[in-house]
């Protein structure tokens, strides 16, 4: 089989979503797609300046992306600095992985959304219950990577270490924290599109400002074209918190998987 | 940290009478039965074994990783108790740090325990030249070979200038031309800075051309079986010492000692 560059695998992409922007503007322009369902192009655009120009039930748009990012991010921001020194923990005794794994074993296969009710009556209408919602995904799927990156460092990487003189507290903060990083970074990056994708279900907890109420409240009203512009910019912003984070994961990490 | 200064550190290496049994799920599992064995200073030990007979678990023991359950292993007339630097331990799979280049590995040691930048530099430059990667101190682990990664695991314990090096299979993972390339220069090393080295093998010719005694051990429970004298000249070059009579008769020697 002939290879091709990168470069040609990457221009196939850009020219496939160029041509299904095209064939949509060409479907709608042909009067073949049904408007009020599935708006043309050209609506969604005035959406978009109308958005821009007068926010969203009196709030402006980019008020509403950062009510989202906010609560994204404080979830997330929560996420990591709990879970990633209880995934440690877990990872090194394995009496504490006996003790607690069992109930994020248990709590992980739960999707999210089904706790929303209940996260409303504990923590109320209010930011608290979106950001314990956004928190407990992110946590979970943190805890458990960064736990099973310490336990996949080589026992004779820990024993040469000692071999070297090193101390145990050295060695936690020179062997395994650097060891884990890969581990730990991958779900870093995997907890934040989590997070970020669990913002429009955090934002179904009666929330009056925030992507996720966009494109609920926007529905309501029928108000198609706005509802596409929320999807699309929380799929922009997704990509770009995404392409940030592996851009961190390649420069700190060019050193995985080539042991 | 000199030659000379590390040449007279170097102490003798006494094991007497060690057992070691563990207890496993399926009851007792004996692994070494009264193990005597002495290395005095800059001398090449090799035990000779087959898989299981407990020589990994011997070399172990003298690196502080474990306890005999009887008998003792002293190290300059101390019982060994921890691991520790005065011991250079190399695997047969190198455990090396792969997020720091050859430098910092090699220097890792010695920054961890306090020494200072201008001391361990110096040393790290003579003995990244002394195994052979002058010139590789900024690559990774990662864009060295099998044979660069095992020089360089070399590197980091010769640093600490050891009273003994700990080799368990160090070149068994490595293709034949490697490991001949390895083997002349832990002999070059013996010349040089002549560490007293207890190597773990189960290639015989390797354990003949470097040694200058070879233990040969029992399958399990391991004990020795045949201890062995080598009186080929040194220094030694692959293809003279092969074909030596002394080097024909010993690897019979081995082989009988291993049927045993």
């Amino acid at each position: 089989m002939q290879t091709k560059s990168d470069g040609f695998y990457h221009t196939v992409s850009v020219a496939v979503v160029a041509l299904a922007l095209a064939l949509w503007g060409g479907l709608s322009a042909a009067g073949l797609l049904e408007t009020n369902t599935f708006p043309p192009v050209q609506a969604i655009w005035e959406a978009l300046s109308e958005l821009l120009t007068r926010g969203y039930s009196g709030s402006p748009f980019y008020v509403q992306i950062l009510a989202s990012m906010g609560r994204a991010l404080s979830g997330f921001g929560l996420a990591v600095l709990l879970g990633v020194p209880l995934g440690i923990w877990l990872g090194s005794s394995r009496l504490a992985d006996a003790m607690i794994s069992p109930f994020l074993t248990f709590m992980r296969p739960i999707p999210p959304i089904a706790l929303v009710p209940l996260f409303t009556f504990y923590f109320g209408i209010g930011e608290g219950s979106k950001v314990a919602l956004i928190f407990l995904t992110a946590f979970l799927y943190l805890t458990v990577n960064t736990a099973a990156g310490v336990k996949s460092i080589p026992h004779d990487l820990i024993l040469a270490s000692r071999s070297l003189g090193l101390t145990g507290r050295q060695i936690f903060s020179h062997v395994v924290l650097p060891a884990s990083l890969p581990h730990i970074l991958t779900g870093m990056r995997i907890a934040m599109t989590l997070s970020w994708a669990l913002v429009v279900a955090a934002e179904l907890i009666a929330a009056q400002v925030g992507l996720g109420y966009l494109i609920t409240d926007a529905t309501t009203f029928f108000r198609i074209p706005l509802v596409f512009v929320g999807i699309l910019t929380i799929g922009l912003i997704g990509l770009i918190l995404e392409g940030i984070l592996l851009m961190i994961e390649r420069r700190v990490l060019h050193w995985r998987g080539k042991q | 940290m000199t030659t000379t200064q590390s040449r007279a550190a170097a102490l003798p290496l006494v094991i007497s009478g060690v057992d070691r049994r563990f207890e496993g799920p399926s009851g007792t599992i004996h692994a070494l039965a009264n193990v005597d064995l002495t290395i005095a200073p800059s001398e090449i030990v090799s035990i000779v074994g087959p898989s299981g007979c407990g020589k990994s678990t011997l070399l172990r023991m003298v690196a502080g990783f474990d306890t005999p359950t009887e008998g003792r292993i002293l190290l300059g007339g101390k019982p060994i108790t921890a691991p520790g630097a005065d011991r250079g331990i190399v695997f047969q799979h190198p455990q090396l740090y792969p997020w720091l280049n050859v430098f910092d590995n090699v220097v890792f040691g010695p920054r961890m325990r306090g020494v200072p930048r201008d001391v361990f530099t110096p040393a790290a430059e003579r003995y990244i030249e002394i195994v052979g990667l002058k010139g590789f101190e900024r690559h990774f682990p990662y864009q060295l070979s099998g044979g660069m990664r095992q020089r360089l695991q070399i590197a980091r314990v010769l640093i600490n200038e050891p009273n003994i090096l700990l080799m368990d299979e160090p070149f068994g993972a490595l293709d034949y031309q490697t490991r001949l390339e390895m083997q002349k220069l832990l002999l070059d090393l013996c010349l040089d800075i002549a560490p007293t080295v207890l190597f773990i093998t189960h290639d015989i010719d390797e354990a003949v051309f470097i040694s200058d005694r070879i233990y040969v051990m029992s399958a399990r429970p391991g004990r020795i079986v045949e201890v062995l004298d080598v009186s080929l000249p040194r220094p030694r070059v692959f293809e003279e010492a092969t074909t030596n009579e002394i080097f024909v008769k010993l690897r019979l020697q081995v082989l009988k000692a291993l049927k045993h």
